[in-house]
């Protein structure tokens, strides 16, 4: 099939395959099927979609859109990431030849050809130029909040440092060729309007959003200096840490004997004494008898536990060092529904347990956690606690206590 | 003096437990006591300076510093030390770890599934050995959101933003001067 030959044939083709272009530019690939339901089942569309240039369609890749017409609505819409600096450098040299042409040659229907082209690539300058200054200040802040290391920062701020420095240049080169002497004598008004606001306007503001951009440029820089200086000397005291050698080789005894700050000082709690007022009201003496109650029964398990251990314990030969880690064990004890006894009872230590150990453990987790456990004291003089009953022997029916919502 | 004593209340139990008022804080009504100290600091300083405690400013924070405190030089660089490890975890993790920075925690678990020196740090920052490396930095993690450096802005993914009182950390780093001396 043959190439595009025409603006109207190309503009009868992008309208015939819209469908299919503005999926694959809005979501960069689809698949072959994909495309075919989107022109109702008809294959030899997007057969004809690939042959006229419009998408891309190899073996084994996801269908795209052909890159010139990509870069066309990429451009078109303004959109392009790229900061294409070379075409400024292109379109300035164009203009060059073309007013040079225009210089020598006599038809004055080859001039109007070159005139106008001038017009063109003038306009085109000024758009690129603006547009390249635009996305370079979006990129810069964008990639220095979201790299996500110091060294890919740098080197991406430091690479857009100089794409400003060669877009500054290009502007100066387009502001020199500006003063040729070709734009005071061409007494055509279309083309003074155009140098007139590419000095004017463009030119200026891409210059002054530039040099603003550089200034930041340079803070971020610094920024990203200061950063990884901090960091280097983070890893350097770790090191020094670690070899002993932290008091040696630095200031530090210095530095902490000014250091008042109260993080280091670990003896901050306050405590004040009770209320006596407070305490001969109904409220603290509710308090004071379920602090009683609790006491006894502390005193009841503490009790039991020092009568049961037996003094075959204390045989070194039997004696095995049991380590319990409370922690894990009270943890462990808050993600299930069992009561402390029953838990201990049924909790695999790693060895045999004897009746005996598992009491003393359980007086123990009840005791270092005393303030996180429901002891199952009654509400009021006339009801009784929660127990278990165990060989004869009474024990609180002991629970993790319900946590408030806040 | 325009300051209400509930404020001054406020602060006075967070900053007595040698904790920070960070900029950045998640909670709105901490962050309303932040502005309100930033803006009535002289007010603030006054009312607490009778008492033996002095409000400092620091980066985007404030904390009380207190003359004679009972905690001996050897007794702060121990407990600086810790910090310095957790600084150095955290620095691994991310060069440029620092306030308003966000993470998750498996993001945190995932490197140290891959960096051996991350883990080998995380390993010797946790004392028990026997939980899981996603256990270990949750723990690690947690400790700092109890001491004021973190909060969780994310409870459902375990995501943290860190707050502006890791500033602090970092201000005694600055302090610190390395001998230059090659070896």
């Amino acid at each position: 099939m043959a190439d595009i030959q025409t603006a109207d044939e190309l503009i009868r083709e992008l309208y015939r395959h819209r469908k299919v272009i503005n999926h694959l530019f809005k979501r960069k690939t689809a698949s072959f099927d994909e495309l075919t339901e989107l022109a109702d089942g008809k294959e030899k569309e997007i057969l004809q979609a690939k042959a006229r240039g419009m998408i891309s369609l190899q073996e084994g890749e996801p269908a795209r859109l052909e890159e010139r017409l990509l870069n066309f609505v990429e451009d078109f819409l303004e959109i392009n990431e790229d900061i294409r600096n070379y075409e400024v450098d292109e379109s300035i040299r164009i203009l060059k030849k073309n007013i040079y042409l225009y210089e020598i040659d006599e038809d004055s229907r080859e001039r109007e050809r070159y005139l106008h082209r001038i017009k063109r690539y003038l306009m085109s300058i000024g758009r690129v130029i603006r547009k390249n200054a635009g996305t370079l200040n979006n990129l810069v802040k964008q990639e220095y909040k979201t790299a996500s290391s110091i060294e890919l920062k740098r080197i991406k701020i430091e690479d857009h440092n100089e794409q400003a420095e060669k877009l500054l240049e290009l502007i100066k080169n387009a502001e020199e060729l500006l003063e040729n002497a070709f734009f005071r004598v061409v007494p055509d008004e279309g083309l003074r309007l155009i140098v007139n606001d590419l000095k004017g306007t463009h030119l200026t503001m891409a210059r002054h959003n530039l040099i603003a951009l550089r200034q930041e440029i340079v803070r971020f820089i610094n920024q990203i200096a200061e950063l990884d200086r901090q960091h280097k000397k983070i890893i350097q005291l770790k090191k020094l840490r670690d070899l002993y050698e932290l008091e040696v080789r630095t200031n530090v005894e210095e530095v902490f004997a000014h250091e008042n700050a109260l993080f280091f000082d670990t003896q901050l709690r306050f405590q004040t004494h009770l209320d006596l007022e407070y305490l001969r009201g109904d409220d603290g003496l509710d308090i004071i008898e379920r602090v009683a109650t609790r006491r006894q029964h502390k005193i009841r398990m503490q009790l039991q536990a020092e009568l049961d251990i037996d003094g075959d314990l204390l045989d070194p030969q039997q004696q095995t060092m049991l380590h319990v880690d409370f922690s894990k064990l009270k943890r462990a004890f808050f993600l299930q529904n069992e009561d402390l006894l029953s838990f201990v009872k049924s909790y695999d230590f790693g060895e045999k347990m004897e009746e005996d150990q598992i009491i003393k453990i359980y007086c123990q987790v009840a005791l270092i956690f005393e303030d996180e456990m429901d002891f199952g004291l009654a509400e009021n003089p006339f009801d009784t606690a929660k127990q278990i009953e165990e060989n004869g022997k009474q024990f609180a029916f002991i629970r993790p206590k319900k946590q408030e919502k806040n | 003096m325009n300051i209400d004593h509930t404020s001054t209340r406020r602060v006075f139990e967070l900053l007595s437990r040698g904790q920070f008022l960070s900029a950045n804080a998640i909670k709105p009504d901490i962050r309303k006591l932040y502005d309100q100290v930033d803006e009535y600091f002289t007010a603030f300083e006054s009312v607490y300076a009778p008492l033996g405690f002095h409000l400092k400013k620091g980066n985007n924070y404030y904390y009380f510093s207190r003359e004679g405190g009972r905690q001996t030089i050897e007794e702060k660089i121990e407990r600086f030390y810790r910090y310095i490890d957790r600084l150095s975890f955290f620095a691994t993790f991310a060069p440029g770890f620092g306030e308003g920075m966000r993470f998750y925690v498996k993001d945190i678990v995932h490197k140290c599934n891959v960096e051996t020196d991350l883990n080998d740090q995380l390993q010797r920052l946790s004392s028990d050995k026997s939980t899981s490396t996603h256990d270990k930095v949750r723990d690690l993690v947690e400790e700092m959101r109890r001491q004021g450096f973190m909060d969780c802005e994310d409870d459902e993914n375990e995501g943290f933003i860190v707050l502006s009182s890791y500033n602090y950390l970092k201000d005694i780093v600055d302090l610190i001067d390395i001998d230059p001396t090659n070896e």
